[in-house]
């Protein structure tokens, strides 16, 4: 929660499992390196983690701890991961999301990682959002198999059951990763087209696209301004409000300026990254003059920065912001925070609630 | 109406001039090299229009070069790529008998305002010409 009482709704979590026995291929362990190198690039040093807590299986424990006693976050969207190509588990799994949301049901809702190419990748889409109540599924634009990428676009004849299943479903959203290319995968695969595609072909649809603002602006910024259900979701690149202003100014400038400013939602890329380092520089965040006057971009006001960092995903997750603040009140976390707030100790210390302390 | 926003230039342009020869040719084989990114488009950008050297170093009595780059992610996959390339034709001036290229590490950032003036304009019309065909307004600039 904000100083003013505003509710802060992070729209990308994971429980990562970075340890050496999840492992499954060559290039998992260069995608580690990559998820950590880019932590020390985009964050002030003290929210960098240790590698030796990087470096583990993270638990939903810490991840609980993390959000709700090391940052303002009150209610997280956990997202798992479909890359079972290179990590045993998938490196985000599905089971440490459910059993996050078991544990906090007020405060955390779910988008399940699917496979298009698995033979039973409809019948997952509806067994998840019928037997486990998630609000969105997770793609990823590339799989990995024998040896060759495989494209896994939105409006590939392989992916367009599933979507065809969550719109009969009336599924709230669909993340699909885009902007950080991975591994040997095409760069073409991170473009927006596919997404375009999609968004016509399943108005009923909204398509949170993951990290936009890092790569390819002029194509998102287009996907936002011509399509009412595309998001941009500023998982990574909100953390470039940290370290990289002027990148940042210009990716938020130009989606302000074009789609305006609800359809753009906070991210803070737990347990990668820290979400605290990027609510407090985004809440002092300011365009800078020169970019503003030159571009028409609008000022970065205290109604845009609430509406990013919380009411456009409560919005988009079908959530009134009051029932949650009804029902979080007073519950485990609230409690933990005032006791904090008592002692000047809230929020926690960037890593100092992990069992493996910074 | 928008306009394109000037940076301070301190790396090179297709504008920069030196006194060396061996450096402007150096910079002429430099344009040669194309972005692979920018390949998958329809429209390529060399290294210099897209503002990725940072510094071009030159010891003219040994004739070792150095080629300082500033990738536009630190996660640029294609950096081998980049850089074979670079040495390959730098290496191939008269009087240069090594390149060797450096990836800027410093902290500094890469962002469009490093590409040429020429090139920001070309692509910003692009992307205006094809707002226009798709009839789209800008939410800052709506009525309703």
């Amino acid at each position: 929660m904000l100083e003013n009482g505003a509710l802060v709704v992070d729209s990308v979590s994971h429980c990562f499992n970075h340890a050496e026995e999840n492992l499954k291929h060559p290039h998992a362990q260069r995608w580690n390196d990559e998820t950590f190198e880019l932590g020390e690039q985009l964050q002030p040093e003290k929210y960098v983690h240790p590698k030796e807590v990087f470096h583990r299986d993270h638990s939903v424990e810490e991840l609980e701890r993390l959000l709700f006693l090391e940052s303002q976050v009150d209610y997280t969207n956990y997202h798992s991961l479909p890359l079972d190509d290179y990590f045993h588990d998938g490196l985000v799994s599905r089971e440490k999301g459910f059993e996050l949301r078991d544990r906090n049901p007020n405060r955390v809702s779910m988008y399940v990682d699917i496979n298009p190419l698995d033979d039973d990748a409809v019948e997952q889409v509806e067994y998840y959002v019928k037997e486990k109540n998630v609000e969105g599924i997770k793609l990823y634009p590339a799989r990995y198999q024998n040896g060759q990428d495989l494209s896994l676009q939105l409006n590939e004849d392989a992916v367009r059951p599933v979507l065809e299943k969550a719109a009969d479903l009336d599924v709230t959203s669909v993340g699909i990763h885009k902007f950080i290319p991975f591994a040997t995968a095409p760069v073409r695969y991170f473009r927006m087209g596919d997404v375009e595609d999609a968004a016509n072909a399943f108005p009923e649809l909204n398509f949170e696209v993951i990290h936009a603002g890092f790569s390819f602006l002029e194509e998102t910024v287009f996907a936002m301004a011509s399509h009412e259900n595309v998001y941009a979701n500023l998982e990574n690149t909100i953390h470039m409000a940290c370290s990289r202003p002027r990148k940042f100014a210009r990716s938020l400038g130009e989606m302000l300026y074009w789609a305006g400013p609800d359809r753009i939602v906070f991210s803070g890329g737990a347990t990668a990254l820290h979400p605290q380092a990027a609510i407090e520089d985004f809440w002092d965040f300011e365009i800078p003059e020169d970019m503003r006057a030159g571009n028409d971009y609008p000022q970065v006001t205290d109604e845009i920065k609430e509406k990013i960092l919380g009411k456009n995903a409560f919005r988009l997750l079908g959530k009134d912001p009051e029932k949650v603040r009804k029902d979080i009140e007073g519950d485990k976390w609230e409690q933990k925070r005032q006791e904090r707030k008592e002692t000047g100790d809230f929020p926690a210390e960037p890593w100092s609630t992990y069992d493996t302390p910074a | 109406m928008r306009i394109i926003e000037n940076a301070e230039q301190d790396h090179i342009t297709p504008d920069t001039e030196f006194d060396s020869d061996l450096k402007m040719a150096v910079k002429t084989q430099l344009q040669e090299v194309l972005d692979p990114c920018s390949c998958i488009t329809d429209n390529p950008i060399d290294l210099v229009d897209l503002g990725i050297i940072d510094d071009i170093t030159i010891d003219e009595q040994t004739g070792e070069a150095r080629i300082d780059i500033l990738l536009t992610s630190q996660r640029c996959m294609y950096v081998i790529d980049i850089t074979d390339e670079i040495k390959e034709r730098v290496e191939s001036i008269e009087g240069i008998e090594i390149a060797e290229v450096h990836q800027v590490t410093s902290g500094k950032v890469w962002t469009a305002e490093r590409m040429s003036e020429q090139q920001q304009k070309e692509r910003r019309e692009r992307f205006q010409e094809r707002v226009e065909a798709a009839d789209i307004t800008p939410y800052a600039e709506r009525s309703d």
